[in-house]
């Protein structure tokens, strides 16, 4: 289904509802219960009706107070009124709590009372609005300590910064999409705290308790956010980002499941505090790593490696110079215009159909991780793609599109069929012209993608 | 199990109409609304008290009424309960309601004046 009119659908039912329950305000807004200072001081065995009722109720713990308080208020009055009769206490005791029946009972059918579709409806919609509000707010609080922490770490930890720039090779050199990997776990984060809350307001609303509405709510959430991941969330991708974007819908399980009715430890301050700063330091640490060391630039110094071209089905070039020289990139998210100035014109003149190729490549043997210079992938014996040269004065441009294949490390050649009706390669004869690119796509996409 | 006698078969059904029709005067906490219903029918009948707080929960889930705390005349804080506008209009389907069936039974039993 097209995005735009799932979220129409979606959105219009989600208004629907809390449309609907703005009608009926009175019953479906949770109230507030405050324990009676001082409960009735009743005897043993109604205390322990009461605890029994309890424990058997299946209802949130705010409803579970307010309906032991006020059974408490009954069974004193209906004791008090009993005894007025001529018995002892401990036989009013016992009439009171014959005439209201077995605690399991009662309870059963308390829980079937308070518990009605119109309050699971309301409790569903409440739950969606709350989870839209924790992910807001989650992703809203990452990013702003993020940008704190990063404001710290960029003016506090300048060396270890540039240690780490010169050290440690570049994570979206390697085609890792670090910047993705990153958001990921914002909404890790963020979804987290959505299903928690979400979690939460559904049983408040629904009265029923959170571990056991729980597991529906974390499976459709999973199941939504799910689909969204794998389908439709466009986003750079890589082998490290996968994961991180397949997490997103187990954070909200997560979320929704573990220990719903307690706040969790990292709701203390002091335990907060700590945790919000490891957590952030080492984001921070990944963003430094794929920002700083990334924007490093490349060097050939220190290597050197042989080039061949064996495995490439077109024969060797006529001259041992290049006609035309690489002058100029430009990079969208998934695709790449190359641009050759032309150094021979009269030679290539003699050429037609000319083309460029782009070939999977890797990272010339034994050099460093930064440097950008690779050679053709042997494994294979054909380019990934050839797009027609477009020769506009004294240069050639062509568009490439990269948005299906795994592999982020390409060579381009320029090639031309001469006279004889062979084509021969007439640009990247040294070396091929090599540059990167970033796979951009659905999750699904990465996952049945060619490499 | 013990199977329950007949003035309990025939007041479950009611207990909704019985609770609607003490609450048409005021409010009331729990234990006034079983005294309540005891007074007016003589001392006849009485909802049970176990079935009578799922009644009410169930006729305030359904937005019938609603229910505050408020400090009582015997001292501690008392849960009352007050008719709502969609719970008068409850009140007058189950007084219909329970006409045409009191009026069936009655014809069917051959009730002297209904036949």
């Amino acid at each position: 289904m097209d995005s735009a009119l799932l979220i129409l659908v979606f959105g219009g039912s989600l208004v629907a509802v809390l449309l609907w329950l703005a009608r009926h305000p009175s019953d479906d807004l949770p109230h507030r219960f405050e324990p009676p200072s001082m409960p009735p001081a009743l005897p043993v065995a109604a205390e322990d009706f009461l605890a029994t009722l309890d424990r058997t109720l299946e209802l949130p713990e705010l409803d579970r107070a307010e309906i032991r308080a006020e059974l408490a208020a009954h069974l004193e009055d209906s004791i008090a009124s009993i005894e007025t009769e001529g018995l002892d206490e401990e036989r009013a005791t016992r009439e009171a709590l014959a005439r209201l029946g077995s605690p399991e009972e009662l309870a059963r059918q308390l829980e079937a009372a308070r518990r009605t579709t119109r309050r699971l409806l309301a409790g569903a919609a409440g739950g969606v609005f709350q989870a839209g509000v924790g992910a807001i707010r989650g992703y809203l609080a990452g990013t702003l300590a993020l940008f704190l922490v990063w404001v710290f770490v960029a003016t506090a930890l300048k060396p270890a910064i540039d240690f780490a720039a010169s050290h440690l090779p570049s994570i979206d050199q390697q085609g890792l999409a670090s910047s993705s990997a990153i958001g990921g776990l914002l909404w890790i984060v963020a979804v987290f705290a959505a299903g928690r809350r979400s979690i939460r307001e559904l049983a408040r609303r629904s009265r029923w308790p959170a571990r056991l509405v729980g597991r529906w709510w974390a499976l459709a959430g999973f199941a939504f956010l799910g689909w969204l991941v794998l389908f439709e969330n466009t986003a750079e991708q890589s082998w490290l980002v996968v994961p991180i974007e397949l997490a997103i819908p187990v954070a909200f399980g997560a979320g929704a499941l573990w220990r719903p009715d307690r706040d969790l430890p990292l709701a203390r301050a002091q335990v907060r505090g700590s945790v919000a700063i490891v957590a952030i330091v080492g984001l921070v640490g990944l963003m430094l790593v794929g920002m700083e060391v990334g924007a490093r630039g490349s060097s050939d110094d220190g290597y050197a490696y042989q080039y061949s071209t064996t495995a490439m089905d077109f024969v060797a070039p006529p001259t041992s110079e290049s006609l035309a020289r690489l002058s100029g990139e430009t990079y969208g998210v998934s695709w790449l215009q190359s641009t050759w100035t032309v150094e021979d014109a009269t030679a290539l003149s003699l050429y037609h159909d000319l083309r460029f190729e782009a070939w999977r490549a890797d990272r010339v043997p034994g050099a460093p991780d930064w440097v950008l210079d690779f050679l053709p992938d042997p494994r294979y014996a054909t380019p990934y793609a050839v797009e027609p040269a477009t020769l506009d004065g004294t240069e050639l441009t062509a568009s490439f599109e990269f948005d299906h294949s795994r592999t982020t490390r390409w060579a381009i050649f320029l090639t031309g069929v001469g006279p004889d009706g062979v084509r021969y390669r007439l640009g990247g004869l040294d070396a091929p012209e090599s540059t990167t690119s970033t796979f951009c796509g659905t999750v699904w996409d990465w996952l049945t993608a060619s490499d | 199990m013990r199977r329950p006698s007949i003035r309990t078969q025939l007041l479950k059904g009611t207990t909704p109409l019985l609770i609607l029709t003490v609450l048409r005067d005021g409010e009331l906490y729990g234990y006034e609304i079983a005294q309540r219903i005891r007074e007016r029918s003589g001392g006849a009948f009485a909802p049970s008290e176990g079935a009578l707080y799922p009644a009410l929960h169930a006729l305030e889930a359904e937005g019938a009424l609603t229910a505050a705390w408020r400090e009582s005349d015997r001292g501690p804080s008392r849960r009352y309960y007050r008719i709502t506008p969609q719970g008068g209009a409850t009140l007058a389907e189950h007084e219909r309601a329970w006409a045409e069936f009191s009026t069936g039974v009655g014809k069917a039993i051959g009730e002297p004046g209904r036949g």
